[in-house]
């Protein structure tokens, strides 16, 4: 399901002194099956531009196709469009609303009619998939849940939904290492096993770098980068001056580059670099012992 | 001072039993020390830190902040205004809708003699860098300048401990550098206690001393290179090392001449090029 994105404009309380505009003609696609990273400095616009995806935004300007239907000519179907395109909202744990966890996940799946056993399925099957052990938390109430779980258990209401595309707005805020850890490989498994079409939006540099095939880069209501993951973080001046940091392997290949040894600016994470300073023998063997290593 | 001693807590939501929180926890926090807090989500770290200023109290054990016990009814308000609190959604600590007014509310809601109020926020406005910007619409504020707001106010409170519940958690990189150095800034200048609460290792690497809690308890503590370099313990406890750090263990592992507890990109940097 492509979702094309054609000179829109949004402007929130338009007409009133509080008027502010924060996307300035918007053009992206997000291609059938892809997983594309959405990154861009804090108040950019990113929440605002992906409520269009689902159509929780109609454009007033410009123009959203979902699947080739014009969302603003397609209003009756929005319940639909709201189905195939999950939207996990930035701050998901105040979605939750039922009084334990098992219900609260299942009330999506209840909505859409289908049957308690497939609604238990669903609800333990998205448990299971965002970490959260269905044996231990079935009838947690959701209140008495850490701010991390609630979080977990969110993201879980909306795979039962079983969407086509999945908008994650940043998903990993907030979660532990290991979560971030469960939350990309599982973010990885749906797009691989279901293939599921995947935005996801993310301030933390590190987990786009690993996960995304494509990043597009929002700035100041327009999109001023786009391309492969390495393309767009050794950008390095562009990203320092939008105020979104330089991930440590880059700068650190960076400095060395600029200390005259000759290592290839072309990895992103920790495992590649790794491998890329040894291979361009940059780095000795050790002879000597430090310390109480 | 910070002194818990055997503190057990548990929650005891209705009809759902009890689910247990913290047990026997032993922690001092120094004056002026720079406390780092990190642990897997719900492991005790924001039930920790509200027993640090009596929004929890220990159902066995004791807590003292500055000589005070949290449990005596009598020690509330002095705790509240020795210890400030701030969270990790800046849209809801946000109250008023001028900048400055509320840097305000929190001296106000103590009670503070109207005449030195407004000394205290033109002081806080000042330390946190928003005297610029004192007479803005919070809600038109960037996340990062959100958190310095909610920061100033617990200044203008003259507390003389700031504990964070993950004030960085919903923020982006630049804003993330700007509240933790900030952070470091009162933490020297003005000798404030900070207890800082996270899942960004790298944030740790400033700190005087890290804590790791686990399950309920407090499992390791030390210096960032202390903790940092036990890798695969912080592996195991659903932690990770920042990644500069990841680098250096990695090749350190591998055999190569880096040190593994390198905590900056210039150890690293450093550190290959002593090695050629
Ligand atoms: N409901 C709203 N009413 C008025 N203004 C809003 C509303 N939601 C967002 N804005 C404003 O729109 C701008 C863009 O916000 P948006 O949340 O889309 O940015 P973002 O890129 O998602 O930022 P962040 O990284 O902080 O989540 C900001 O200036 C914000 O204050
Ligand atoms: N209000 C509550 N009622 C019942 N149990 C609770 C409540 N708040 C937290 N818990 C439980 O207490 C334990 C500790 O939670 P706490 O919020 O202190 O964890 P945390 O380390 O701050 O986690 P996170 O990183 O996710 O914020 C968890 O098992 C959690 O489920
Ligand atoms: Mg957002
Ligand atoms: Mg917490």
């Amino acid at each position: 399901m492509p979702i094309v994105v054609k000179d829109l404009e949004h402007t929130y309380m338009e007409g009133t002194p509080f008027a502010n505009k924060v996307l300035y003609g918007v053009n992206m696609t997000v291609e059938d099956g892809e997983l594309l990273g959405l990154i861009g400095p804090s108040r950019s616009g990113k929440s605002t531009l992906v409520q269009y995806f689902n159509g929780l935004f109609i454009p007033e300007k410009g123009q959203v196709r979902v699947d080739s239907l014009d969302t603003r000519e397609n209003r009756k179907n929005l319940k639909a469009l709201r189905q195939k395109v999950g939207l996990i909202f930035q701050y998901p744990e105040h979605q939750l609303f039922a009084e334990t966890v098992s219900k609260d996940v299942g009330f999506g799946p209840r909505n859409l009619g289908l049957d308690e056993k497939e609604i238990t399925r669903r609800v333990w099957h998205s448990l299971e998939a965002v970490g959260m052990d269905p044996k231990i938390y079935w009838n947690r109430y959701t209140f008495a849940l850490s701010g991390g779980q609630k979080r977990r258990v969110a993201i879980a209401g909306v795979l039962a939904m079983q969407p086509k595309v999945l908008v994650l707005d940043d998903p990993t805020a907030g979660l532990d290492p290991k979560g971030r850890e469960e939350i990309l490989s599982m973010v990885k498994q749906l797009h691989e096993n279901l293939r599921v079409t995947i935005v996801f939006i993310s301030n933390n540099m590190e987990d786009v770098a690993r996960l995304a095939q494509r990043v597009v880069c929002l700035a100041q209501g327009k999109i001023v980068m786009s391309g492969k993951p390495i393309e767009v973080f050794t950008q390095v001046e562009m990203l320092k001056s939008m105020g979104l940091g330089v991930l440590p392997t880059i700068s650190i290949i960076q400095k060395l580059r600029d200390r005259g040894l000759n290592v290839p600016l072309n990895t992103l994470t920790v495992e590649e670099t790794v491998e890329a300073l040894i291979a361009s023998g940059v780095v000795r063997r050790r002879e000597r012992q430090y310390g109480t290593f | 001072m910070i002194k818990l001693e055997n503190v057990d807590f548990s929650y005891q939501p209705q009809a759902g039993g009890i689910v247990p929180a913290l047990s026997g926890v032993n922690l001092e926090i120094k004056p002026g020390e720079f406390v780092v807090i990190v642990g897997h989500n719900g492991s005790g770290k924001s039930t920790l830190a509200k027993h640090l200023n009596v929004l929890n109290k220990p159902t066995s054990g004791e807590v003292w902040v500055n000589e005070m016990n949290t449990k005596a009814e009598a020690n509330l308000w002095p705790i509240r205004s020795y210890v400030g609190m701030v969270f990790q959604n800046p849209d809801n600590q946000i109250v008023s809708t001028v900048v400055e007014d509320d840097v305000a509310f929190g001296p106000e809601n103590l009670g503070v003699d109207p005449a030195k109020i407004q000394k205290y926020v033109d002081e806080s406005l000042e330390i946190m860098h928003l005297t610029d910007i004192r007479d803005s619409a919070p809600h038109m504020l960037s996340g990062g300048q959100k958190q310095r707001v909610a920061i100033a106010g617990v200044l203008a409170m003259r507390c003389q401990i700031i504990v964070l519940d993950e004030p960085t958690a919903l923020l982006d990189p630049d804003s993330r550098r700007e509240v933790l150095e900030s952070l470091h800034r009162i933490n020297r200048e003005e000798k404030l206690t900070v207890v800082l609460i996270t899942h960004y290792m790298e944030e740790a690497i400033g700190a005087d001393r890290i804590v790791v809690m686990d399950g309920g308890k407090v499992v390791l503590q030390g210096t960032p290179r202390e903790v940092f370099a036990q890798v695969d313990k912080i592996r195991a406890l659903s932690l990770d090392v920042p990644m500069v750090t990841q680098i250096a263990a990695d090749l350190y592992a591998r055999g190569y001449d880096v040190p593994p507890d390198c905590l900056s990109e210039e150890e690293v940097v450093d550190a290959i090029c002593r090695s050629l």
